[in-house]
């Protein structure tokens, strides 16, 4: 993990962007606290065409510019995120979630394919801290998302939500939470 | 009239020869007047009749066997040609002119004079057409099978005639004067009826299908008649239901419009065809029901209010001659008797309260704690009782009145699923979403006093198994009535204070009757570890006895009860206790014999649940020994003053290795009692170890049969011990009441059995949309309870943290994972 973090600071990359998470998922790192064996290394760069610290920054710029732009690559980061940043087995604990939703979803510079309206997101971790969540499953990870995708706003969710469609029970939780606060 | 009959051949002396008699046939003017009553021998003579009859009969048949001789005819097949059109012709001429020389006597109506001709002039056509008969029978038909319709048989045709020259021109003042006397009928004024009738009947006699004379045709009935009337009708009733309805209540008129329609559809059924009934009835429904629907609607909750099934069920007779209302109504009835039943309890809860504060039992310290205190102790009779109650007033209602009609029965079932399972008193207002409804607790509480031998007659006199089943039926949360149910079953059981197995085994019967195999399924295993345990005790007995032969004492009759852990409501803890030495042996043969039995089961013993009877001679000198009911735990500290009549805390605990909780419960009653004297007294000196216990002796008291089991709480020292601060909190959360804990079990076995559920579902359809999957859920577990879609929602999201189902991509299905 330690050469994985020098590694990351040769190529010039900070921990908290996002494109270091595109990068393992280029090699195919399936969690963090694994090690990258040498076969991984050289094989997944190998079939990008790379063999030096400049080409690989550019495929990581392009990289980059793509998780901006495509937004299935971003939903499939944003999935493959989970198995990266969990233990195996276990829940994802809220904290580590937040931090990376707010990575993923409230990003300080440039945009992302999937945007949501602040105050929601905002409201969505306070729901997290007063209702006392602990942990985050696999399941919620991935619907959150797309709960987002589809209501990016209050307005819309105040409109649309369905609390008989398949949405995780959680996900009906934070929609009364939001009736009960009347925030819609 | 000439002697002899004219030449068969000579058409203009045949007609001369028949006219008089055809114009006598008819009537003429002057015989009409009186023309009341009709015997054919008054119209025309037999003789007479015979000879005009022979008269057109010779004529046809000379016409046509001599045809060819004559050549007025083209030269057919002679014996095919058939001859009458001359006749037939100066007939209806003669007809023609008959008819349009009737008038009008200047003092009948334009009804009359029509009526008093229709009625002889018909007869007459009958007549005519049998003279006619020969003619009409061969010349006229093959006429008409020759394609000319506009040729008729004599009867037809004098009826044609009828109606081209009488009928056609003056048909609106006919009807006119018809409905007039229609409506002066309604008025309620006499008429001649008959004139009515009559003149009516007409309409449907002429109407004559030229195409096909057999066919009855409406078509002259329903354009001149039947449409005026029904719009007659409308407006009629229109006017008078609205004048009706100013002057008198809304519950009047309900019997009023049930008069008018009666009268109009039976009474005033001889005027019109029976083609009418139906608009008529629709006429009748649209003007004095559905036009007044929402007066109707109000009042039905009225006469609900009323109760009075004699009008609620005039209102539905009423209501229901048009099926398209009653959905409405019936929903309004559902609306109603929720809403009776919710007000009805709430009253009940606030008299309760009422009553409580009027007679405080406790010093009054907090008003709001004994508003809660008060709630919680409504007796569940008057609970069960007050539903049953209204449940019985609809019931009623709905057969009565409603003849059990089943939108309205469905109401019925639908209101009282409502009230009984949701009221001020099931779920209190501001409970959690979540929360189960009280109802089950209080008829398991209620079965419970049923069955409760110690319960007073009074009370239970009128209490009974069908009140159970009538309640139960409209249960939703039915697993927590087992839950409830089970708990006190149990408590009866080991108590022994069942009033009957009999009575037991009633109720357990018509529950699976009722629910299924399944629902009753640890009751009835209850049941059975009770019978089973009877048997060891039998077989233990006879061990006993055979190992007492040769001893010279006598061990402790023991009854025990071996019981399935899951089934019974009993959570087994590890208590420290030790045995008295007197029951030891007792309890360690008994061991031996089950293990014997049954090799490999596992017994644990249930202390605290354990009771027992001493007969202690501590009671004046003389007097019959004292007789003890006693929890297994007093039993062992009562033993121990068999030695001493005074002893430390600290000497029970060593005796009994009971922790001082158990120690000071069982004591409680004994101080309360004054069998055992304690110094210093109070509750804080309860546990401390120097404390003594004196056994009072001689012990003084009024009965010889005490129980102490009873006062035993186990809370006792909660209070005091969290009131005490230092002390840490006594086993904390785990002290949850009965009924929370009920509540949490019921929640836990209800996840279990949704996951279950789903994964029987999806193991079977593989794949499934979310709203199909949570529907079949709701199904299944209808039976037991009612399952919110949040329950099945997190089932669902714990079987996909497991791993069993997986969401499909268009995030609306899922996928069973084998």
């Amino acid at each position: 993990m330690d050469g994985l973090m020098n590694y990351m600071s040769d190529l010039g990359l900070d921990l908290e962007d996002l494109v270091t998470i595109c990068l393992t998922h280029l090699l195919h790192c399936k969690n963090i606290k694994d090690d990258i064996t040498r076969d991984q290394f050289l094989g997944n760069w190998f079939l990008q065409g790379c063999s030096d610290i400049a080409q690989m920054k550019q495929v990581l710029v392009d990289l980059n510019d793509k998780l901006h732009s495509d937004k299935q690559y971003f939903i499939d980061i944003y999935n493959y995120t989970f198995g990266l940043i969990t233990d195996p087995d276990k829940d994802l604990e809220v904290e580590t979630a937040v931090a990376y939703w707010k990575l993923f979803l409230q990003p300080k510079e440039g945009e992302f394919p999937v945007r949501v309206d602040p105050t929601l997101l905002n409201l969505w971790f306070q729901f997290l801290d007063e209702e006392n969540k602990k942990f985050i499953t696999q399941d919620y990870w991935h619907m959150l998302v797309v709960f987002f995708q589809k209501f990016p706003n209050l307005n819309v969710i105040k409109e649309g939500y369905d609390e008989t469609a398949a949405w995780p029970y959680i996900i009906d939780e934070y929609y009364e939470y939001l009736q009960d606060t009347n925030h819609i | 009239m000439p002697d002899s009959l004219p030449r068969s051949d000579d058409l203009e002396a045949t007609w001369n020869f028949i006219e008089p008699s055809i114009s006598q046939i008819l009537g003429n003017d002057n015989s009409a007047s009186n023309a009341s009553s009709f015997g054919v021998d008054k119209v025309l003579s037999p003789t007479m009749y015979m000879e005009v009859y022979t008269a057109i009969y010779n004529y046809c048949v000379n016409k046509s066997r001599s045809s060819g001789q004559f050549n007025t005819d083209k030269t057919n097949n002679q014996s095919s040609i058939l001859v009458g059109s001359e006749i037939y012709e100066k007939l209806r001429v003669y007809l023609r002119q008959y008819v349009s020389n009737f008038q009008k006597n200047p003092n009948e109506s334009f009804l009359q004079f029509y009526v008093r001709r229709w009625k002889r002039f018909t007869v007459g056509a009958i007549f005519l057409n049998h003279t006619f008969d020969y003619m009409n029978r061969y010349w006229v038909q093959k006429e008409r099978s020759d394609g000319k319709r506009y040729i008729f048989d004599v009867n037809t045709l004098c009826l044609m005639t009828w109606k081209e020259v009488l009928f056609d021109p003056k048909s609106s003042d006919l009807v006119k004067e018809v409905l007039e006397q229609i409506t002066a009928e309604r008025d309620g004024n006499l008429i001649q009826r008959g004139h009515v009738a009559t003149a009516i009947k007409s309409l449907v006699a002429l109407g004559i299908d030229p195409q096909d004379l057999k066919k009855l045709n409406l078509n002259v009935y329903i354009q001149v008649f039947e449409k005026p009337f029904l719009k007659n009708t409308e407006e009629y009733y229109t006017k008078y239901s609205e004048e009706y309805l100013s002057t008198h209540s809304v519950t009047d008129y309900i019997f009023e419009a049930h008069e008018l329609i009666k009268r109009e559809e039976r009474s005033m059924s001889m005027y019109w065809d029976d083609h009418t009934r139906k608009p008529l009835s629709e006429t009748l429904n649209n003007v004095l029901i559905r036009n007044h629907i929402d007066k109707l609607e109000a009042d039905f909750i009225t006469l609900l209010d009323s109760r009075d099934h004699q009008k609620i069920s005039a209102l539905y007779s009423l209501m229901q001659r048009d099926f398209t209302l009653l959905p409405k109504l019936a929903t309004a009835y559902e609306e109603y008797i929720r809403k009776s039943g919710e007000r009805d309890i709430s009253e009940l809860i606030s008299m309760h309260k009422a009553s409580v504060q009027n007679h405080p039992h406790h010093e009054g310290s907090n008003p709001k704690r004994v508003a809660l205190a008060s709630i919680n102790s409504l007796p569940p009779k008057s609970y069960i009782k007050k539903l049953l109650e209204v449940y019985g007033i609809f019931r009623s209602i709905t057969t009565d009145c409603f003849r059990n009609e089943p939108l309205f029965t469905k109401a019925l079932d639908n209101a009282c699923r409502g009230y009984i399972n949701s009221n001020e008193f099931a779920i209190p207002p501001g409970s959690p979403r979540s929360a189960t409804s009280k109802t089950s607790e209080m008829l398991a509480k209620y079965s419970d006093q049923l069955l409760k031998k110690s319960s007073k007659s009074e009370l239970v006199n009128d209490m009974s198994v069908d009140d159970i089943m009538t309640i139960f039926k409209f249960l939703t949360d039915k697993d927590a009535f087992e839950s409830h149910y089970r708990r006190l079953f149990a408590k009866r059981l080991i108590h022994g204070t069942s009033t009957s197995d009999e009575d037991e085994e009633a109720i357990i019967q018509r529950l699976q009757s009722e629910n299924s195999m399944e629902y009753t399924g640890k009751i009835t295993k209850m049941f059975q570890d009770v019978r089973l345990s009877k048997i060891l005790e039998d077989d233990f007995d006879v061990i006993l006895k055979k190992a007492q032969a040769n001893k010279n004492y006598k061990l402790p009759a023991l009854q025990p009860f071996i019981l399935a852990e899951n089934m019974w409501p009993f959570s087994y803890q590890e208590v420290d206790f030790k045995l008295p030495i007197e029951l030891q042996e007792s309890h360690m043969k008994l061991e031996q014999v089950y293990t014997e039995k049954h090799n490999g089961r596992i017994l644990k013993w249930l202390w605290p649940l354990c009771r027992g009877e001493l007969i202690a001679d501590i009671g004046k000198p003389g007097r019959v020994p004292f007789q003890f009911t006693v929890t297994l735990f007093q039993m062992a500290i009562l033993l121990l003053f068999n030695d001493s009549d005074v002893l430390t805390l600290e000497t029970i605990q060593e005796g009994t290795s009971l922790s001082i909780q158990n120690i000071a419960a069982a004591m409680v009653p004994f101080i309360k009692f004054k069998l055992i004297q304690q110094t210093p007294p109070g509750l804080e000196a309860l546990m401390k170890p120097d404390t003594e216990f004196k056994l009072a002796r001689p012990y003084k008291a009024l009965k010889t049969n005490i129980n102490f089991a009873g006062g035993v709480k186990n809370d006792i020292l909660n209070g005091l011990i969290s009131a005490d601060g230092n002390s840490q909190r006594a086993s904390g959360g785990a002290d949850l009441t009965e009924s929370e804990k009920v509540e949490k079990e019921l929640g836990a076995e209800r996840q279990i059995f949704l996951e279950a559920c789903i994964v029987r579902i999806m193991k079977a359809k593989r794949k499934l949309p979310h709203t199909m999957l949570v529907n079949e859920c709701i199904a299944q577990s209808h039976q037991r309870f009612n399952a919110k879609v949040s329950m099945i929602k997190r089932a669902i999201d714990s079987l996909i943290q497991k791993g069993y189902l997986q969401r499909c991509d268009d995030g609306e299905s899922y996928t069973y994972l084998a």
